[in-house]
């Protein structure tokens, strides 16, 4: 749940997808800067937090990275649980991981947070010449179902800091003061004869 | 207006839309426009008590008084006095026509003891013809012709339960005494609710006649109403449907309202205990809380905890919106617990710590015992989405289960020699290892080990540990503390991947690492492309053995942290590995929780749930197709959820804010529940007429919602009024509601007024004679220029409306002076 105080965000962001789609080098990339060229496999999962400034506030990230096997899929609701925001990466060169990453969305839909920020990312765009998932296709899926969608390259940094920039930028502010007793007033049109009296 | 140290008020009416053609019987005419079919009019009125003028003379002079005046304006505008006593509704009253004609009029009421004369038509019309004797008109033709029209309104009997048992004879025969309208409804459990539905009225309007002689009349008193020309529908709705009541309506909401009351109360202690005990100093609105009796505490208890409750269904399957709301499923046992606590006694602060506490006797027993929990399932993820005592249970639950069912389910696994396929087994004549091969779930498709000419087989695995929200915050919490970290890996999920290697290793006796990843993260096993794609053996992987290729980089790396998990791991089938929990030590402290929750944790989880479990109860009601009715549900789920999350976060204080909304959203929630009985109600009562009860409903719907927006405005109270009118097939439907008396209701009236229906007499029954003088050949037409769109013109006019016991009769006259 974004927190708000002093126009400054907390917000709770997960990153899921299969393995070795390169969620952990895309957290790196944009915490440290670092790129390894062999990321180890994430057991379980791992915390960052980072703050970017949009506009006039503070949003400070408190980023899950997930393991991607399907081994702790289970364990996956604990960390999207009353997260504010999602990137389901995928890699580009990866038919299967696309798959996956449709199947992240379905849960999330089904089972996160409504109000979640959803980001789709294409991974590993570096690798043109090994490309199996068409940009266009993630593109028609990302609008098909609510997501913004970047293809990002960890290796070149290319789209990272955008991607999260543009998530800072949709996470909602202050959560809408409904109106609790939520009526509905109409405005009803006059009938029949009014009355209408005058004293003098 | 100041006359002679007396006020007088006018009141002006307009005819709000001119242009429109109104028929005789139109439902929005004013009373005097009814009496006197006029349009605009004036009336003048002492701004006395009484509102009435008493004395004769300076009614007339005041009348004639205005007349000048508005003779004078050219305003062809009747006016009125109110003269007599006031339940006379008694007029006097004048009106220029133009140049020639004057308009008088004359009303009055005789309020008992009505002459049998003039209680049947027969007697009006010869009452309406000897008015014509003072006409100035030309008297040689005796024969009049009276137009005449009337309107009979009849009322079905109240709905009470006699009544519908009469109603619906040959469905309710067989049932006992004392059902209730609403026996079948979802609610039905918890509550019965008032019908909304109090009575219908009928109005029948028979068509305009020409009517010549008394007799005529005297026949016409025996027309059914089925021979009318228009029947319209008017239901008569409860008001307690409309009034934000306190206290003379029951239903969730009225209860819901009570417990946000315990809640506000919950802050003032820090234990439960505090509440029971009597004793407790400075608790004397304490000791006004009425407790049940421990008689009715157990039945509560005994119908919590019953065995044998098929538990099979805990599918959400309620409102989408509704996981929005942190409550627990209705099914589940904190959801009951939380519906009866809304029933039990008044719902008061006390009577809930006595029954929690109880409650939780209950669940240590349970526990200490072995025995599962009625309501909750044994597997299954726990839903972090429900509330947290929700989860406490559900983690005590399958601790429980997992214990129980332990010995009997691994007895069969413990062999391990789980040979599923036996035939590809044999095949690969791998006896040997089968010896030691342990805890194998069966073979993975087509796999072979790395290093030995065998399937590979895939264990048994532990099952994920399940965990409540409160421990993924811990862990959360912990990992936070420990700040950024690459190398960070959660220690619970290293357990499952040591458990996993172990397993592994266990039924694959000869497995290397990399078979591990291959089974685990096929992502990091990179396979070589095969040679010759095409033409080769294209099927089994078992047929090129040994598997061609690599681990991914990232797992071939030196002090790669999963080889090393799996150096330092053991061949362990599952059976014999250490539980990624304890069970015992997670059951023991789920139930520390449930024993040391504070007041105001336990009540805020109550409201959120009770809330949710009140809503999915009224929403699966069929109510027929109602638009308004399904986005009023909507709306409450958004407002509820609305309102709870404060309650959410758990550092929840004593907010007088929150218990504010809370307590208007008790207020949304009533109104909604209420439109969810009258929706109820009137599909029932139309079952073969859905489009009466839908319009009904929308006439009501409408109505309530002008209401709400009219509160500040402060117009006249005016109650729910709504006519229908029928068409033809329905009137069917109606007529069978009015059910010929029985013996002891007819004796009780006596049938005086004839147009019976069913033999139910009407309980109004309004006549309009009138009768007209043709334009044409008339002496005074050409000078009524002013009038020459009307054919004719209404010389007399008598309204006369009557019950069994009264009758009031407005005279207008016309006449050239």
């Amino acid at each position: 749940m974004a927190t708000i105080g002093h126009n400054n965000l907390n917000a709770k962001l997960v990153l899921l997808g299969d393995m070795g789609a390169g969620k952990s080098s895309l957290v790196l990339r944009f915490v440290k800067g670092q790129f390894l060229e062999f990321q180890e496999s994430t057991i379980g999962a791992a915390f960052f937090s980072q703050t970017l400034a949009v506009n006039d506030t503070t949003v400070k990230f408190e980023i899950w990275d997930t393991a991607g096997q399907e081994r702790y899929h289970s364990l996956a609701p604990m960390y999207y649980r009353g997260a504010t925001a999602a990137i389901i990466v995928y890699d580009i060169s990866s038919t299967d991981s696309f798959t996956r990453a449709k199947k992240w969305v379905q849960e999330l839909q089904k089972q996160g947070n409504p109000n979640m920020v959803m980001a789709l990312a294409g991974n590993k765009a570096d690798l043109e010449d090994k490309r199996k998932v068409p940009a266009e296709e993630a593109r028609v899926y990302a609008e098909e179902n609510g997501l913004f969608f970047m293809e990002t390259s960890a290796k070149t940094a290319a789209n990272v800091n955008e991607i999260f920039y543009e998530i800072a930028k949709r996470l909602p502010r202050a959560q809408p003061a409904q109106n609790p007793a939520g009526m509905v007033l109409v405005d009803r049109p006059a009938e029949g004869s009014r009355a209408a009296s005058c004293c003098s | 207006m100041k006359y002679d140290m007396k006020s007088y008020y006018m009141e002006y009416y307009f005819e709000s839309n001119p242009d429109a053609i109104h028929g005789e019987w139109n439902f929005d005419l004013h009373d005097l426009q009814l009496c006197f079919g006029v349009k605009e009019f004036l009336v003048i009125a002492p701004q006395s008590a009484s509102g009435v003028l008493l004395d004769a003379p300076e009614a007339s002079k005041l009348l004639s008084a205005v007349a000048i005046a508005l003779s004078n304006c050219s305003s062809l505008w009747p006016a009125f006095v109110p003269v007599h006593d006031p339940t006379r509704k008694a007029y006097i009253g004048i009106q220029s026509m133009g140049t020639v004609f004057t308009r008088r009029f004359e009303a009055d009421r005789i309020g008992s003891q009505v002459p049998v004369k003039l209680m049947h038509l027969e007697g009006l019309y010869e009452l309406f013809v000897s008015k014509f004797a003072y006409s100035t008109l030309d008297l040689s033709v005796h024969n009049f012709k009276v137009q005449f029209t009337m309107k009979l309104t009849y009322k079905t009997l109240p709905w009470d339960d006699d009544y519908m048992k009469g109603f619906n004879g040959e469905k309710s025969g067989e049932k006992s005494i004392g059902i209730h309208w609403d026996d079948d409804c979802s609610w039905s459990e918890w509550y019965s609710a008032e019908d909304p539905v109090k009575a219908f009225e009928l109005v029948a309007i028979l068509s305009e006649k020409m009517v010549e002689s008394s007799m005529e009349m005297a026949e016409l008193e025996n027309a059914s109403p089925h021979e009318a020309e228009k029947w319209l529908i008017s239901p008569r709705i409860s008001p307690n449907l409309l009034e934000c009541s306190k206290g003379n309506w029951i239903g969730f909401a009225s209860q819901l309202r009570l417990l946000v009351d315990a809640l506000e109360m919950s802050f003032q202690a820090q234990f439960l205990e505090d509440f029971v005990s009597v004793e407790n100093a400075g608790a004397d609105n304490l000791k006004s809380m009425i407790v049940p009796p421990p008689s009715v505490r157990d039945r509560v208890l005994k119908e919590l905890f019953i065995d044998g409750v098929e538990f099979s269904n805990f599918t959400d399957d309620g409102h989408k919106t509704g996981r929005a709301i942190k409550g627990a499923p209705r099914e589940f046992l904190f959801a009951q617990f939380c519906l009866h606590a809304l029933w039990f006694g008044n719902c008061n602060i006390r009577a809930i710590s006595v029954l929690w506490l109880e409650f939780v006797r209950e669940v240590r027993w349970c526990w200490e015992e072995s025995q599962l929990l009625p309501r909750m399932p044994t597997k299954g993820p726990i839903d972090l989405y429900t509330c947290l005592i929700n989860q406490k249970l559900h983690m005590d639950e399958s601790v429980v289960g997992d214990d129980s069912s332990n010995k009997q389910t691994l007895s069969d696994e413990i062999p391990g020699i789980v040979d599923r396929k036996p035939g590809i087994v044999d095949l690969f004549n791998d006896k040997s290892s089968d010896v030691t091969r342990r805890g194998s779930a069966g073979i993975v498709d087509s796999m072979m080990l790395l290093k030995s000419h065998q399937s590979m087989h895939a264990p048994f695995t532990q099952e994920p540990p399940l965990m409540t929200e409160d421990m993924h915050e811990e862990r959360l919490q912990a990992v936070e503390a420990f700040g950024d970290s690459f190398s960070f890996s959660g220690q619970l999920e290293r357990d499952i991947l040591t458990s996993d290697m172990s397993a592994f290793k266990a039924a694959n006796p000869d497995a290397v690492f990399e078979d591990f990843i291959r089974w685990h993260s096929p992502g990091d096993w990179e396979e070589d492309e095969p040679a010759d794609c095409g033409s080769s053996s294209t099927g089994l992987e078992k047929d090129r053995w040994p598997p061609r290729g690599r681990l991914s980089k990232r797992m071939s790396e030196q002090g790669n942290l999963w080889r090393k998990i799996w150096d330092h791991t053991l061949a362990l089938p599952v059976s014999e590995q250490k539980p990624l929990l304890d069970p015992n030590r997670e059951g023991e402290k789920v139930l520390h929780y449930l024993e040391t929750l504070r007041p105001h944790q336990l009540l805020e989880q109550m409201v959120c749930t009770a809330f949710r479990a009140a809503a999915d109860i009224l929403t699966p009601t069929s109510y027929g197709e109602l638009k308004q009715m399904e986005t009023e549900i909507k709306q409450l789920y958004v407002t509820i959820a609305t309102a709870l999350r404060p309650l959410q976060v758990n550092r929840f204080s004593a907010d007088s804010d929150t218990i504010e909304d809370l307590k208007r959203v008790t207020v949304a929630f009533e109104r909604v529940e209420k439109l969810m009985t009258l929706g109820v109600s009137l599909q029932r009562k139309f079952r073969r007429a859905p489009r009466l009860a839908r319009d009904i409903f929308s006439g009501y719907y409408d109505f309530s919602i002008s209401k709400m927006g009219s509160l500040a405005e402060q117009i006249v109270e005016k109650g729910f009024d709504m006519k229908l009118e029928l068409r033809n097939q329905e009137r069917e439907l109606l007529s069978n509601m009015f059910v010929p008396p029985t013996a002891s209701q007819s004796w009780r009236k006596v049938l005086s007024m004839g147009n019976l229906l069913n033999g139910h007499e009407p309980i109004v029954r309004e006549i309009v004679f009138s009768m007209r003088d043709q334009a044409t050949g008339n002496h005074y037409a050409a000078h009524s220029g002013c009038f020459s769109h009307k054919k004719e013109i209404e010389t007399y006019r008598m309204y006369i409306c009557g019950t069994s016991n009264d009758l009031r009769v407005a005279l207008s006259v016309a006449s050239c002076d």
